[in-house]
């Protein structure tokens, strides 16, 4: 009677632990569907500016031209990269956010406005170690898939990539035969560092020795990191413009409206012969009141 | 037993995987933590440098889930500080058992959000299920040594008790003395016997005199006895009768399915004449007998109590007519053995009471009737039964062994009486004869307390002669003739009393120091009606003189019987002619005054 007892006692004990540890887990995974709540609405009347880190340097000129001329700072976060200047306009704690991408149709049918304001050259940036000025598409996709690994003075290819899905990452892809494939195999067995931001990418090139990394023309040119030839093509403006270096990508900023007077004000500024200017000298083509919506 | 070795089992079982369990479970907790740390570590950094829009900061969360071991995970989830889900992301759909930890995004002391993972901690319940497996096994294992090993020495034990029960139970119904059955076994028997209604016959048996070999001899001896016995009986009867040992010197037959009391009588003689063989023991060749009393079912009895009863009635009756013979059961003379029981009790107290008397029985010379002594004779005077005669009590002391105690009174006694009157008169050349028991006979101490006496007394030995039966004589032992020998040696002459009635062996005659023998009474009082008695008288005397002992023959009460044995030579007699048995101060006056 004693033996049936402790038995049970023993099998109860156990179900316990096992379904208690398995109802747990179920409960966690079901706070997922608290993802659709919305948050408040953002308070601040500061006009706030965050988003992509590609449209970073460019903005921050545009910011300081505009502050200069009006003497109005306006305030600009850190990278929240452009998947997070959508969620941040949509969850109403973004005046304008910077992206690097066109907006989807979904973002568009939520209420979201773009205007794309400037062309920037994306670049295979090398550390000013780096003998090579010029590499081949053939070159790019050996390299990604680890079958090239020095540079021509024989020192080791430190190869510093960006997060997959990354803007930059995929102008390459798109125009870069057999590139996509090579960069996800090497994301997949993690052959390379990763950064999460263009700063950090841009950053990490700049003090890596022999490394290569992929980031805008503005950002290497400001880092001192040295911008490669792409199959004999040099990242310049000009050869973006007739289309001879294919590889590049469009800013834009986006916004909800009513747009706020402040903000308007602000893009009208950026879209101004001055914010214009500031763009061209910054190695940037303005694309004036270009907008796809 | 069987409940302790299972529980053990299950100990073992499971005590070991629900302890692992409950470590690891505790350990994946503490991994879970860990790993959100690493995460709050990355989303703190986040924080610092965006706390307004941290939340919004995808390409950081990308981070945190890229940075993360996905091989340990299942879900990563990022709360907000009002515990919003900003970010979540799956891992592994497959696992089963999770184990979730949390760490808080602190920024400023200020709380921003926290981090929640879901460790994947499959394993841990694979290993529990693993360990409980191998534990299992072991239980089992433990459990079956546990429970056999101890079974075997149960099953051993088992059969030592078995063992122990089987003769326990022998022994519950047998003698261990004898090995014969005993009177549980009879309690059981009888009933079922009754319970078939068979005519059967219960045979009592009571040892005569046991008690003086035993306590004279030592109880070794006296088991040997009983054993030599016990087989003998079971010589005389079918396999199918029952042979029991009562205790003590008591035994009991069960004769089954007879037909007819002849039957039953043969086979008491047969037990009456098997014991008149001797039974050696060490230097003593003893000749016992036995009083047998019988009892029929249905008969004397329809019930073991009554059957029991009436067989020891039967018994009692046939030591009443004289001992070694065999008595049916003729119905209960109630009084009679109230009278018994009476005497008993009295005979416990009738030395202390000073209830016994000496008497003196003149003896003569048949020649010239010149008195030449007397025969020393006890009386006991107990003041609810008046006299009692010792035919009648002296069985009872021989019995009960008062018969020592009482021969040792009479010893001392006759002693000072002699000496008093050996000190008052001139006793010449009379001899006073003393009685002493077979029992008393036996002693050890005998001669050391005739001397005692003798010097407390200063009563000179030529006065005494001891009369012994032919029963101690026949006792053919060397400690026998010693004692006689030395009895002899300190002036005692020594007699054999009853002579003509026992196995009367020329042997003995010859072979110890007999003065005198004394012819039973039976054969005077027969003397002048039977010549076969006449010439039995002859020849003893004739013998006894051609051994150069002296004859007496008592019990004379007529001139005839007188004058037959002056003619037969007879040297000395005793009777009622000449005397009865009187007080000393009769017998002074009569007989020593004069």
């Amino acid at each position: 009677m004693i033996m049936k007892k402790n038995l049970f006692c023993c099998i109860i004990v156990l179900s316990l632990l096992i379904t208690g540890c398995s109802f747990s887990s179920k409960t966690d995974s079901s706070s997922n569907t608290k993802q659709t709540k919305t948050l408040p609405a953002k308070k601040d009347k500061t006009l706030t500016i965050a988003g992509s880190g590609s449209n970073l340097p460019i903005t921050q000129k545009l910011i300081d031209g505009y502050a200069k001329k009006t003497g109005i700072k306006l305030k600009m976060a850190k990278s929240i990269g452009t998947e997070g200047a959508v969620k941040a306009l949509q969850a109403n704690q973004l005046d304008i956010g910077l992206i690097s991408r066109p907006l989807i149709e979904s973002e568009k049918q939520a209420g979201l406005i773009q205007k794309r304001y400037a062309r920037i050259a994306i670049v295979l940036g090398v550390n000013s170690q780096v003998p090579d000025e010029t590499i081949t598409s053939e070159d790019l996709v050996k390299i990604y898939n680890g079958t090239k690994n020095t540079w021509k003075n024989g020192e080791l290819i430190i190869v510093l990539s960006r997060e997959e899905g990354d803007s930059s990452t995929k102008v390459l892809e798109d125009k870069i035969p057999y590139f996509k494939e090579a960069f996800n195999e090497s994301i997949k067995i993690k052959r390379w560092a990763i950064h999460y931001s263009d700063i950090e990418e841009a950053n990490a090139i700049a003090n890596t020795n022999y490394s290569l990394g992929i980031t805008n023309l503005s950002t290497a040119l400001s880092l001192n990191i040295k911008p490669l030839n792409i199959n004999g093509i040099p990242p310049t403006l000009d050869n973006i413009k007739n289309e001879k270096y294919p590889f590049y990508k469009d800013l834009y900023f986006a916004y909800n409206e009513p747009f706020s007077d402040q903000g308007k004000k602000f893009l009208d500024f950026v879209f101004s012969p001055e914010g214009q200017n500031i763009m061209s000298k910054n190695n940037c083509i303005p694309m004036i009141g270009d907008d796809t919506n | 037993m069987l409940p302790l070795v299972i529980l053990t089992g299950i100990i073992i079982s499971f005590s070991m995987p629900i302890s692992f369990f409950l470590l690891s479970w505790s350990k994946e907790k503490t991994i879970a933590n860990d790993l959100c740390k690493q995460s709050t570590q990355l989303l703190t950094e986040t924080v610092k440098q965006n706390p307004e829009l941290w939340k919004f900061s995808v390409e950081k969360f990308t981070e945190v889930f890229t940075a993360i071991d996905k091989d340990l995970i299942s879900q990563v989830r990022i709360y907000d500080a009002e515990g919003w889900l900003i970010q979540s992301k799956i891992f592994s759909t497959r696992s089963i058992f999770k184990r979730t930890g949390r760490s808080d995004i602190v920024y400023n002391n200020i709380l921003f959000g926290y981090v929640e993972v879901d460790k994947i901690s499959d394993k841990v319940l694979l290993d529990t299920g693993l360990l409980f497996l191998i534990f299992l096994t072991l239980g089992i294992g433990v459990s079956c040594v546990l429970y056999y090993l101890p079974t075997k020495n149960i099953i051993k034990a088992e059969l030592e008790i078995n063992n122990n029960i089987e003769t326990l139970s022998y022994l519950s119904y047998h003698d261990s003395l004898t090995g014969l059955e005993n009177r549980v076994s009879i309690n059981e028997f009888i009933p079922n016997l009754i319970s078939q209604h068979h005519k059967f016959a219960i045979i009592f048996l009571d040892l005569d005199n046991f008690k003086h070999i035993n306590d004279s001899l030592g109880h070794s001896m006296g088991d040997i006895l009983l054993k030599e016995i016990g087989k003998r009986l079971h010589s005389v009867v079918r396999a199918r009768d029952i042979v029991a040992r009562l205790g003590g010197d008591e035994f009991m037959i069960i004769l089954k399915d007879i037909k007819a009391g002849e039957y039953v009588s043969e086979i008491a003689q047969h037990i009456i004449d098997t014991f008149k063989i001797s039974v050696k023991l060490n230097d003593y060749d003893l000749i016992i007998s036995t009083s047998i009393g019988i009892a029929i079912y249905p008969d004397d009895g329809e019930n073991i109590e009554s059957l029991m009863k009436n067989s020891d009635i039967a018994m009692y009756e046939a030591k009443k007519q004289g001992k070694n013979r065999y008595c049916f059961f003729k119905g209960i003379n109630n009084n009679e053995i109230i009278n018994r029981l009476e005497m008993v009790s009295n005979l416990n107290t009738a030395l202390e009471k000073d209830e016994f008397q000496l008497y003196f029985q003149p003896k003569f010379d048949i020649t010239t009737l010149k008195i030449i002594g007397g025969e020393i004779l006890l009386r006991w005077f107990n003041p609810d039964m008046g006299l009692v005669m010792p035919g009648i009590f002296i069985s009872l002391a021989e019995e009960t062994g008062l018969i020592i105690p009482i021969g040792e009174w009479i010893i001392k006694n006759s002693f000072k009486q002699i000496k008093y009157w050996s000190d008052k008169y001139v006793l010449g050349a009379m001899r006073f004869s003393i009685n002493v028991s077979p029992l008393q006979f036996l002693q050890n101490n005998l001669i050391q307390f005739i001397k005692d006496c003798l010097n407390e007394t200063k009563l000179e030995a030529k006065y005494i002669e001891f009369e012994i039966t032919e029963n101690i004589a026949l006792q053919n032992s060397s400690d026998i003739l010693s004692k006689l020998s030395q009895i002899k040696e300190l002036g005692i002459e020594i007699s054999i009393d009853d002579f003509g009635t026992g196995y009367s062996s020329m042997c003995y005659l010859s072979k110890y120091p007999i003065d005198t023998l004394k012819i039973d009474i039976s054969f005077v009082r027969e003397l002048t009606k039977n010549k076969e008695n006449e010439a039995i008288v002859s020849a003893i005397i004739a013998m006894a003189h051609s051994l150069k002992l002296k004859v007496i023959a008592e019990g004379i009460e007529t001139l005839d019987q007188l004058q037959i044995l002056r003619e037969k030579e007879c040297d000395f007699g005793q009777g009622y002619l000449i005397g009865k048995p009187m007080v000393a101060s009769s017998f002074e006056e009569k007989f020593i005054k004069g």
